[in-house]
């Protein structure tokens, strides 16, 4: 627990350094958990998961389908069914969302944090044009702004994540345009209050590869230009090494290992990381790619040790027996492995 | 949209010309001589072949047809021998009657059945979810002429609380809106039930889109957001809601017949039973042309709400 503060208190003081007061965490979570109860047992999708994000950087979160990823998301802004159990804290410009009333949470929730969902195709109304979606978040979170401006600032929304002869799309319902140009629609959509953190996730995946590189590179520079904090959670390594800053990785309900972009995947220190690593396929390589063996925990019966012991290759005897604890293995990177050691190059 | 509207009435015009043809067939198809009751019994062939002449019945059936056609338009659907009043007369009374029932049914039915169906839909899987689950099969099951006859031995045998039917506004308002209780009750039922059914299946699949966790996301409060999950929602109780009124519309025979209803459906029972062909005839091209149009209403009233379906036709 302490070395997740200390790396917290490094991120902190790495952002103090700067003078602005703007720079500070806009985003902070200190142990999310997120429980998901049901008739037939609790299911704990997120397992105390802390990490800061500065206004203007980027955290990717990469592992597999079931990892706890979504569910972290979606506990952050608050959209979990009402019979999910959140703890922890998570705080928004130093003010903890899970204190809020509903009213005032609902009220931060596209203003102040706001989400990009993963599939385009059914994330808008289908039913509604285009138009009547961005101006009724527009007129959500500006008050009192007249028809004519949400218009206007809808057609400079639609400008800024480059869609073309914006004024035209306007009248277009969701069913009429790409999914390409829908998913920058609902980007459009998630800068509309200007929010200081925006989540996303896996904004890319349900799009055609080529379409894919341009939503990233979208990605990038909107974030730069309204100047927020992205979560980025995808499976996709290419884009959390485009996007991200930091990179964690989460298996489990955990975070198995943070660090920058450049340490986590060039030099990771988890053994599950090295195997999603390797398991990605790139252009070009003449390797093929080797999939990790097994497939993630229950997490309704998760093992006494290290979640991953059962699929790792490196697993030792006290792998098992206790959950393994956090390991410094660089200045601002971490491992949830037994094996990792400081010099980080033995991997 | 206006385009859409013009081209949907364009397409009904060949349905109504196909119902009329069908309507005029099965009169001639139809075992019975239309000249039996003009004649005495003991005419000789010869005297009933020249009034079947001077009736146009020996004229091939494409002439017969096309001059019962531009009658029927002119208004003129014949005259009922046995009830010895023109056939169009007979309708817009009997149409008129059961207009009354069935918009009060069908606005009654529609409505419950919406707010039945929200309030399911939106409370899935709570008490209030099964009871109204449970209300709407069984006002499925239960057929609406038993429905009838039970409110019937209650209210109006047992209580007297309502008549067991008959006035209409000639009567004066009051005695006609009590006797309009009790068949609008046995009436609505079915609408209710199937219109609360659809509207909380619809509810249902609405709110677990993913959309809906877009709507949440950007900070609308529930009562915004089930407004778009109403408006997703709402396309296939149109659907519904169209056949019902038109069922409605058509008369609902047993419903009328017990409540003794000077309707659609009262009038055709009686002229199936003392073969009073011409009335059949004019029924039920009355009652095709009344689904005609309430379907071609619904199609647009559907496209104007979801522009999916505007897509599919255009």
């Amino acid at each position: 627990m302490s070395t997740t503060t200390g790396v917290r208190e490094r991120v902190e003081s790495m952002s103090r350094g700067d003078s602005s007061s703007e720079t500070m965490a806009s985003l902070e979570v200190r142990d999310l958990i997120t429980e998901f109860r049901g008739r037939r047992g609790h299911v704990r999708a997120v397992n105390g998961v802390s990490f800061t994000v500065p206004r203007g950087g980027v955290l990717a979160v990469i592992g597999e389908s079931g990892s706890g990823k979504s569910a972290m998301l979606r506990s952050i802004i608050g959209i979990n069914p009402p019979s999910t159990l959140i703890e922890g804290n998570i705080l928004l410009q130093g003010k903890d969302l899970l204190k809020m009333s509903q009213r005032d949470r609902r009220r931060a929730r596209g203003r102040d944090i706001s989400m990009v969902f993963q599939d385009p195709l059914t994330a808008l109304d289908p039913v509604y044009t285009v138009e009547r979606q961005l101006v009724e978040t527009i007129k959500k979170h500006h008050e009192g702004i007249s028809n004519a401006d949400a218009r206007s600032r809808a057609i400079g929304l639609l400008e800024l994540v480059q869609i073309p002869s914006p004024g035209a799309r306007l009248k277009a319902y969701p069913s009429e345009l790409s999914g390409g140009m829908r998913q920058r629609v609902v980007i459009a959509m998630a800068i509309a209050g200007r929010p200081q953190v925006i989540l996303a996730d896996e904004p890319t995946t349900a799009l055609d590869v080529t379409v894919q590189a341009r939503i990233v590179r979208l990605f990038r520079q909107i974030q730069r230009e309204v100047d927020a904090g992205l979560v980025v959670v995808t499976h996709d390594l290419g884009v959390a090494a485009e996007l991200a800053d930091e990179v964690a990785v989460m298996y489990a309900g955990r975070f198995v290992e943070h660090g920058s972009a450049t340490q986590v995947l060039t030099t990771p220190s988890h053994p599950y990381t090295e195997g999603l690593i390797e398991a990605n396929v790139r252009a070009g390589q003449d390797r093929r790619p080797r999939a990790i063996p097994g497939a993630p925990p229950s997490l309704k019966r998760l093992p006494a040790g290290c979640a991953f012991a059962p699929r790792c290759a490196y697993a030792i005897a006290d792998c098992w027996s206790a959950p393994a604890p956090i390991r410094d293995t660089a200045t601002h990177h971490w491992s949830r492995c037994l094996l990792a050691s400081n010099a980080a190059t033995s991997s | 949209m206006l385009r859409l509207a013009a081209r949907r009435v364009g397409l009904a015009v060949p349905i109504l010309v196909g119902v009329s043809i069908i309507v005029f067939l099965l009169m001639t198809i139809l075992p019975g001589n239309a000249e039996a009751g003009l004649v005495p019994e003991d005419a000789t062939p010869a005297q009933r072949a020249a009034i079947r002449d001077s009736l146009g019945l020996n004229d091939p059936l494409p002439v017969r047809y096309v001059a019962w056609l531009v009658e029927a338009l002119r208004g003129d659907l014949g005259y009922s021998l046995q009830r010895r009043r023109e056939v169009a007369d007979l309708l817009v009374q009997a149409w008129g009657n059961t207009f009354v029932l069935a918009a009060v049914s069908a606005v009654l039915g529609i409505t419950l059945g919406l707010l039945l169906g929200y309030v399911a839909g939106t409370r899935r899987g709570t008490l209030v979810d099964r009871v109204v689950s449970i209300v709407s099969l069984a006002g499925l099951s239960v057929p609406s002429f038993f429905v009838a006859i039970i409110l019937l031995s209650i209210f109006a045998g047992g209580l007297k609380m309502f008549p067991s039917g008959g006035a209409t506004f000639d009567e004066g308002p009051i005695a006609a809106i009590r006797s309009l209780v009790l068949p609008v009750a046995s009436g609505s039922l079915i609408t209710m039930a199937i219109t609360a059914r659809v509207t909380r299946a619809g509810i249902v699949d609405v709110l677990s889109a993913d959309f809906v966790e877009t709507l949440r996301a950007k900070g609308l409060s529930e009562l915004e957001v089930r407004t778009h999950v109403l408006r997703n929602a709402i396309s296939p109780v149109l659907t519904t809601s169209g056949v019902q009124i038109g069922a409605l519309l058509g008369g609902s025979v047993l419903v009328e017949t017990i409540f003794r209803w000077p309707g659609m459906g009262q009038l055709l029972y009686t002229a199936i039973s003392s073969r009073d062909l011409v009335v059949v005839q004019g029924a039920t091209l009355v009652i095709a042309l009344t689904f005609v149009i309430i379907n071609l209403m619904v199609d647009i009233l559907q496209a104007a709400v979801d522009p999916r379906v505007r897509g599919a036709v255009a």
